[in-house]
């Protein structure tokens, strides 16, 4: 415990966590969650829009779910999220026959053979064609059509009207294992990216009373409040734990290394302290969220531990895993190469699109859970069971992180392990 | 003669293909015990095996009756001082003794009465709210001390602890370590034979990672009796005297200078023969390991 206190004194002073910290309360700033910017209101009837939800109709996310296969597989180009992270897949030639044969089942028309010669041209002209509002052009009727190099015959795609929904899945599912799975064709996800509706003043009106019965106002806050705090609290934590650890280079390692402490307590005393250190700030906001919450719903209307809640069960496990990916590679490397490990999961968790699963869902390896808006409590709801085990899952990531920074610590100490990229070892 | 605090046999150790340490046996009592060689020669290698910092690979280490391998016992009593001493810059002096004493498992008051014992013991009693940084190279250097003995341990392991310091601060450092070899074994490893010949009754001398010479400086000059010569020479008969002889000083007077040499198997044709000192002694010890002379044997 007393070595705790001192580690977390020695954070706390050190510039880099103050720069962390700061980052921390200006990204909360930036994006509106701190102070808010929005409050929760009831809806009014007759409002032109309330949002949209997924239908879950067949009727509607067949055409749609066709439509986009149909897209990806002009330009031979498919985007997946096998594991959770993003994939770019580009199908073989005995693939695309495969994938041929599903498209022509879904099409209205049987696909032609200069289709298929125009699909080739696409896919050998540049590798990649990006399809965007210059060659793509919806023909008004459920079909559209994509433009195809100048000079070349637009290509068509109608949708097979008495396709049926078992037969689709089947197809669909087909499409999902030739992609290797995690496509937005999985019977995970296939519901959930198309067939959005309008939501109804009535569902509208539903989900609010659920946002002030179960969230009691402060919950929903919160859940947007987490949503943010993940994507900063995923990269910037690794900072203070690199800063630290490069601290004991040189001449300084020996001394700790010599000294009575156990590894074990050693490491973990370092892991708790860069923690709580990049939680302060954020409980910090919590709590004067709570207050300003309090101040305009009523103290009697909010849940005054909510925020305190999301921040240890949803953002505490991506504090955790960023402050241990720190100290892992630190410990081994004596380098600063942990932050740039960290910024590549940043980076491929967040824009490979781990926004674009808000509401539906929480994959398996998603670092960052997001829940992008204000409310939407049932769709919480929902997924929830996902992200308790999401979470866990990270949680758990990180003290094995830990564990085998133990590992490397406890082998350096007894000159076991030498990785050292800067210093040649002297005899 | 004292008990032997730690016990060296058949010790091996190498990194690849470099042997750095090579079948070496050495008792060392309490008191100072002086570690010389050249660089490389195995020095720190040793002194970091018997820290646990590294793991031997053949023989066997004891300290205190305590295996070397037992690392967590060893911590409790081994003192060490690398060489270029370093602690976070940030910190105190009382704020870094403070935080290695957490380390050193000691409760709050140990920490208090130690630190303020061995502030004083190394006369840093004015400088305790100086940040580490700001500390010239002597006060670092016996933060550098305070912080080995922070844990009174029974052996004390200090490398090259002088290297860089003036004279002052190095007279002032071999005197601490005397007074704190009281009632401790105190391993000093350095190549400034002078510090070893002004502290240590008992020295060794390695070469290669092997052990040249075991015993008492006394011994050492000893067995360079009758091979130490001094003479006069002129600055165009220099070149001469370097090319026969190995020369183990040089002081230039004007157009002459007194020389210093070694001449081991006959007697020169110029010089009269001196007393031995450490540093004569030491050079004459590495010479005749260089010639394939097995002085280990001879000790």
């Amino acid at each position: 415990m007393t070595l705790y206190r001192k580690e977390l004194g020695r954070v706390l002073k050190s510039l880099m966590f103050l720069l962390s910290a700061a980052g921390i309360v200006l990204f909360a700033y930036t994006q509106g969650v701190f102070p808010p910017h929005s409050t929760i209101t009831k809806p009014e009837p007759n409002a032109a829009s309330y949002g949209t939800k997924a239908s879950g109709d067949p009727a509607l996310i067949m055409p749609e779910a066709a439509e986009s296969l149909f897209v990806q597989y002009s330009v031979n180009q498919y985007t997946t999220y096998p594991k959770g992270f993003l994939k770019y897949i580009k199908l073989n030639q005995a693939d695309r026959a495969k994938m041929d044969e599903i498209i022509a089942e879904l099409s209205a028309d049987a696909l032609s053979d200069s289709t298929r010669e125009t699909d080739d041209t696409l896919a050998t002209n540049n590798g990649s064609l990006q399809i965007d509002g210059g060659s793509l052009r919806p023909n008004g009727d459920g079909s559209f059509q994509i433009i195809t190099p100048e000079g070349e015959t637009p290509i068509d795609f109608t949708f097979n009207p008495d396709m049926t929904w078992e037969r689709f899945s089947v197809l669909m599912e087909r499409a999902d294992d030739l992609l290797g799975g995690g496509s937005d064709y999985s019977d995970t996800w296939m519901s959930h990216r198309f067939g959005q509706v309008p939501i109804t003043y009535e569902e509208a009106l539903a989900d609010y009373e659920l946002t002030i019965s179960h969230d009691k106002l402060t919950g929903a806050h919160a859940r947007l409040f987490s949503d943010y705090m993940g994507i900063i609290l995923g990269l910037l934590p690794v900072f203070p734990a690199v800063f630290l650890c490069l601290g004991d280079r040189k001449n300084i390692a020996p001394m700790v290394h010599t000294r009575r402490i156990s590894s074990v307590r050693f490491v973990l005393a370092r892991f708790l302290a860069l923690v709580t250190a990049v939680m302060i700030p954020v409980l910090i906001m919590c709590a004067v969220l709570t207050g300003v919450h309090g101040l305009d719903y009523g103290f009697g209307n909010i849940d005054i531990f909510a925020y305190f809640k999301y921040a240890l069960f949803w953002m505490l496990p991506t504090a955790m895993v960023s402050t241990a990916v720190g100290l892992f590679f630190t410990t081994l490397t004596n380098t600063p190469a942990a932050v740039a490990v960290q910024l590549v999961w940043w980076f491929v968790d967040t824009l490979g699109g781990s926004g674009a699963y808000s509401f539906y869902g929480i994959r398996p390896l998603q670092l960052i859970p997001r829940h992008n808006g204000l409310g939407k409590t049932q769709a919480y709801l929902d997924y929830l069971p996902e992200l308790i085990q999401n979470r866990i899952r990270f949680a758990l990531i990180a003290l094995v992180l830990v564990a085998f920074t133990t590992f490397v610590f406890s082998a350096k100490r007894r000159g076991l392990l030498h990785v050292s990229v800067f210093k040649r070892r002297k005899i | 003669m004292s008990e032997s605090n730690i016990q060296i046999r058949n010790l091996t150790k190498s990194y690849g293909k470099k042997q750095a340490l090579r079948n070496l046996n050495l008792d060392i009592a309490s008191g100072m015990f002086g570690l010389l060689g050249r660089n490389g020669a195995g020095k720190t290698t040793l002194m970091k095996t018997i820290a646990t910092l590294l793991k031997k690979q053949e023989g066997e280490i004891i300290v205190c009756g305590v295996p070397v391998e037992k690392a967590a016992e060893i911590r409790k009593i081994i003192g060490y001082l690398p060489q270029d001493f370093s602690m976070y810059g940030g910190m105190t002096v009382t704020q870094a003794l403070d935080y290695l004493g957490v380390l050193s498992g000691m409760s709050k008051s140990e920490r208090q009465e130690r630190i303020s014992i061995l502030l004083k013991q190394v006369n840093l009693t004015e400088h305790t709210r100086k940040k580490v940084r700001a500390l010239s190279g002597g006060m670092k250097q016996r933060l550098g001390i305070a912080q080995a003995l922070l844990h009174d341990p029974k052996v004390l392991i200090v490398d090259e602890p002088t290297a860089g310091l003036d004279p002052e601060e190095r007279v002032r450092f071999r005197n601490l370590l005397c007074e704190i070899a009281e009632n401790k074994a105190v391993i000093l490893s350095t190549h400034i034979v002078g510090d070893v010949e002004a502290t240590c009754e008992k020295i060794a001398i390695l070469d290669e990672g092997r052990l040249l010479f075991g015993g008492t400086v006394s011994k050492l000059c000893g067995m360079a009796e009758g091979s130490v010569y001094t003479a006069e020479v002129t600055q165009k008969e220099l070149p001469k005297i370097r090319a026969a002889y190995t020369i183990t000083a040089v002081l230039s007077q004007g157009k002459n200078s007194t020389v210093r040499f070694l001449s081991p198997d006959s007697r020169p044709t110029i010089g009269m023969p001196v007393t031995p000192g450490a540093e004569d002694a030491y050079i004459f010890c590495l010479s005749k390991a260089g010639k394939g002379g097995n002085l280990h044997d001879a000790v």
